[in-house]
């Protein structure tokens, strides 16, 4: 319970922390909304005329201070370069991003769990270097080049799944996520797979495991009871520690296969300079990574008595 | 055994999460069901936001695109052409003095959604607008020779200027402060109007989803007709690849983005997908800051003038598509002339005038270009190396970019282009004049020149000014015009009706049909 209430009391410094570094760092890019907006129209008149319309011509404090006075209020703004309430575009981003991590975690565990332990208990033979070329080639491929690549066989050879878009019926939703969770569940089903080859490895030659082989037990229950079980929390690490870079995966993801989501919501407003957009964003995605790597290590608890005990 | 649950528990998870992304209420279904691509609906894909459709604010070409099928104004240009035709005015004369511009109205024209009929109070009204200090519109600077509009009567208006403009009619085009917005919906509407836009023309806004997508239908009493394609949805595709296999498998007609890569458009067109090339009078060129070491010596900036290859340049950086161009006024305005001082490729004529500049043993400049011009400007330094220039290259985002030109941080030699309005004083005053902002690189200050051209009515005489100002521009040389660069737009065979000349952004959209 105290570990609980102390990882979540680190939650709001964190986002503070994340917040105040945003701000400052956007506002040290040379260029801002005003200019942005305007492009080749800019001229001195036209910029200043809309930075006054934009409210990014009051000092740095006020627009903190008001940016701060907002979120307490639950306000995030209003999008600069969209002209819409910044909530309204997070909340309406956030599932699509929820889903594709999610979807691209299940995908890794699928491909990466499987392959680990084949490879582990197979060490040395040809499945082992296949799963480890295997495993390479997911992590050194980018996710926009399989994306594009699965967009090519799947999308346009033989038209199974959309190009664009997240559907609108579950039905469709789940079609639609289907290449960008692989696309970028790949990524991660190679360093899951690394590490669950690693960590069975290492289990199989502890002491419980020539002891449960000893009673007799068959290969397949020393594996899959006793092995598997004790492997599994550094494979949930790296699955907990790679959340955030499922996330930045999300980013290409959601532009190459032009999905609404969180990522091509802050990419595109970085390239607006649409402070307000790029703040919400930090502070949703803080939260959700500390959120995520809490309920990590609440399921390390479920796979480990011993880490609920202390 | 205990872990087997997580996976489980992250399937329910993951049914939860499709539950919510396509539940009533969230952002997806409250997208409209997606429209398919028929006979009357055109889908059109590209890679930059919508972020307003109120026309005293729509900058870019996507919003254009929008804004200009919502919106008349008083005139607008005539297909394919850069001659102005009546749009919402009839007819129009101009005092001889040049101050009083007098427009007849339509009678037959009506407001979208419920707000009445169109009068001259309205274009009043409308201008009245932009030029507020409180509307805030960066637009209204352009219009800053306009005294007041006067209503004389329900459908006639009267433009009191300042002083005489003899390229004002431009500016009454539907871009930039030229669409006449219904002023009390705007009023009413506050900051929604952004997105609830109410206007005359041919096209009503329906609905939008920020960042995806936004749809307009026709408009069935617009006084010119219904027209022929009922819906336009523009969908915002970030990732040009992404528009190219979506236009592929058939979920959008039109690609509103110019493809970069020549195979690919030559891919498309064998596939049986056209291109469109749509000239848009945009120039490319190469400026200079004139206050500056080294380009403050005129004999440098003939140097480079005289390195640089303009057809190897568009062949090599952009894939072949433009066309040479010599003339500091771009192709297609009024009162171009190409008899202007050349500059032909000469390297060793460069070589010489670098060496008579001070420089025989060739210099080093730094050359800062927006993303968009960054195999241009790797071009013009493989072809400025030979003549004894070597050239530093820096290529940054275009807000970044345009944040250090307006904060004076080095930008002083760069590829740059723009779409203005065809009349030369509004592109020459943008780029050689202290106002001019975004184009103004050079610092090469043109205003007293430009002051009696704007003021002179006479067509003719307004010619011979403009002439004498290109072969002054050419002879000072603070910008070396490269190319007229056409914009490439590649949509579905059934599409028909894609302009070859817009002179401003954005597409008449109720001139395209499916076959």
């Amino acid at each position: 319970m105290r570990h609980l209430s102390r990882r979540l009391g680190q939650i709001v410094p964190t986002m503070f922390g994340a917040l105040v570094l945003v701000f400052l760092v956007m506002r040290v890019l040379p260029g801002d909304p005003a200019i942005s907006l305007l492009g080749t129209a800019a001229t001195p008149e036209a910029v200043t005329a809309l930075r006054r319309e934009l409210g990014v011509d009051r000092s740095l404090p006020i627009q903190f201070a008001a940016y701060l006075a907002g979120v307490v209020r639950l306000d995030l703004g209003q999008s600069l370069a969209l002209r819409a309430p910044v909530a309204r575009l997070v909340a309406d981003a956030v599932p699509h991003t929820l889903l594709l991590t999610l979807g691209g975690t299940l995908v890794a565990v699928a491909i990466g769990v499987p392959l680990g332990i084949a490879a582990a208990l197979r060490r040395g033979t040809w499945l082992d270097y296949a799963a480890s070329t295997g495993a390479l080639l997911g992590v050194s491929v980018p996710v926009f080049v399989w994306g594009l690549l699965l967009l090519l066989a799947f999308s346009l050879h033989w038209r199974v799944f959309p190009t664009a878009g997240a559907g609108t019926t579950p039905a469709a939703a789940l079609r639609a996520l289907v290449l960008p969770a692989i696309a970028t569940g790949f990524f991660l089903a190679g360093v899951v797979s690394r590490i669950t080859r690693a960590s069975v490895l290492s289990m199989l030659g502890q002491d419980y495991a020539r002891t449960a082989r000893a009673k007799g037990l068959a290969e397949r229950v020393v594996v899959g009871r006793h092995v598997l079980r004790n492997a599994l929390i550094p494979i949930l690490t790296v699955i907990g520690l790679n959340i955030g870079t499922l996330l930045s995966g999300a980013v290409v993801a959601e532009t190459v296969f032009t999905r609404p989501g969180i990522g091509r919501l802050a990419l595109e407003a970085i390239l607006a300079r649409d402070y307000p957009v790029i703040q919400g964003v930090v502070l949703i995605s803080s939260f959700a990574v500390l959120l995520l790597n809490l309920l990590i290590d609440l399921l390390y608890g479920l796979a480990d008595p011993r880490v609920r005990a202390t | 055994m205990r872990s087997a649950a997580s996976p489980a528990r992250l399937a329910i998870l993951a049914a939860l999460a499709v539950g919510v992304a396509a539940a009533p209420g969230s952002g997806v279904a409250q997208a409209a069901s997606a429209p398919t691509s028929t006979k009357d609906t055109l889908i059109v894909a590209g890679a930059v936001n919508q972020g307003t459709l109120d026309p005293h604010f729509a900058i870019t070409t996507q919003e254009v695109l929008f804004t200009r099928n919502i919106h008349n104004a008083l005139v607008k240009f005539k297909p394919n052409t850069i001659e102005l035709e009546p749009d919402l005015a009839t007819a129009w004369t101009v005092s001889k003095d040049g101050l009083e511009y007098t427009f007849k109205l339509r009678r037959d024209v009506e407001w979208q959604k419920g707000y009445g009929h169109f009068t001259a109070a309205d274009v009043k009204a409308s201008f009245d607008r932009l030029l507020d200090p409180a509307t805030k519109s960066p637009f209204a600077g352009s219009l800053r020779m306009l005294k007041e509009a006067q209503v004389v009567d329900d459908y006639t208006v009267k433009l009191l200027l300042k002083e005489p403009y003899a390229g004002l009619l431009y500016l009454l085009t539907p871009y930039r402060a030229g669409p006449i917005v219904n002023a009390r919906a705007a009023r009413e509407k506050g900051a929604g109007f952004a997105w609830d836009p109410v206007g005359t023309g041919p096209y009503v806004f329906e609905s939008r989803i920020p960042n995806r997508e936004a749809v307009m239908r026709a408009n069935e009493k617009y006084f010119g007709g219904a027209p022929p394609i009922k819906k336009v949805v523009f969908k915002t595709v970030t990732d040009v690849n992404a528009e190219v296999l979506g236009l592929e498998n058939g979920e959008y007609d039109l690609i509103y983005t110019q493809i970069r890569e020549q195979a690919v458009v030559d891919r498309l067109k064998r596939s049986g997908f056209k291109e469109a090339l749509v000239r848009r009078n945009l120039p490319q060129v190469l400026m200079m800051n004139v206050t500056v070491k080294p380009f403050d010596s005129l004999k440098v900036r003939q140097a480079i003038a005289h390195a640089v290859d303009r057809q190897q340049l568009i062949d090599l950086a952009y894939s072949g598509v433009g066309e040479p161009w010599f003339s500091p006024i771009p192709k297609g305005y009024p009162y171009v002339t190409e008899s202007v001082p050349r500059y032909e490729h000469d390297l060793p004529k460069a070589r010489q005038l670098l060496a008579e500049a001070g420089y025989p043993q060739g210099l080093e400049v730094t050359m800062v270009n927006y993303d968009e011009n960054k195999l241009g400007g790797e071009v013009l330094a493989e072809q400025l190396k030979p003549a004894g220039i070597t050239v530093k290259l820096e290529v940054l985002d275009q807000p970044t970019w345009l944040g250090r030109l307006f904060r004076n941080q080095g930008i002083h030699f760069a590829i740059h282009c723009c779409v203005r309005q065809p009349d030369p004083d509004i592109w020459l005053s943008d780029a050689f004049t202290p106002t001019g902002g975004a184009l103004g690189i050079t610092k090469y200050n043109l205003e007293a020149d430009l002051i009696p051209a704007r003021r002179e009515l006479d067509p003719k005489k307004r010619e011979q000014l403009y002439v004498e100002i290109q072969r002054k521009l050419m002879r000072d040389l603070p910008m070396i015009p490269l190319m007229m660069r056409p914009e490439s737009m590649v949509h579905s065979s059934k599409l028909q009706g894609m302009p070859t000349l817009e002179p401003i952004w954005g597409l008449d959209a109720t001139r395209l049909t499916f076959n």
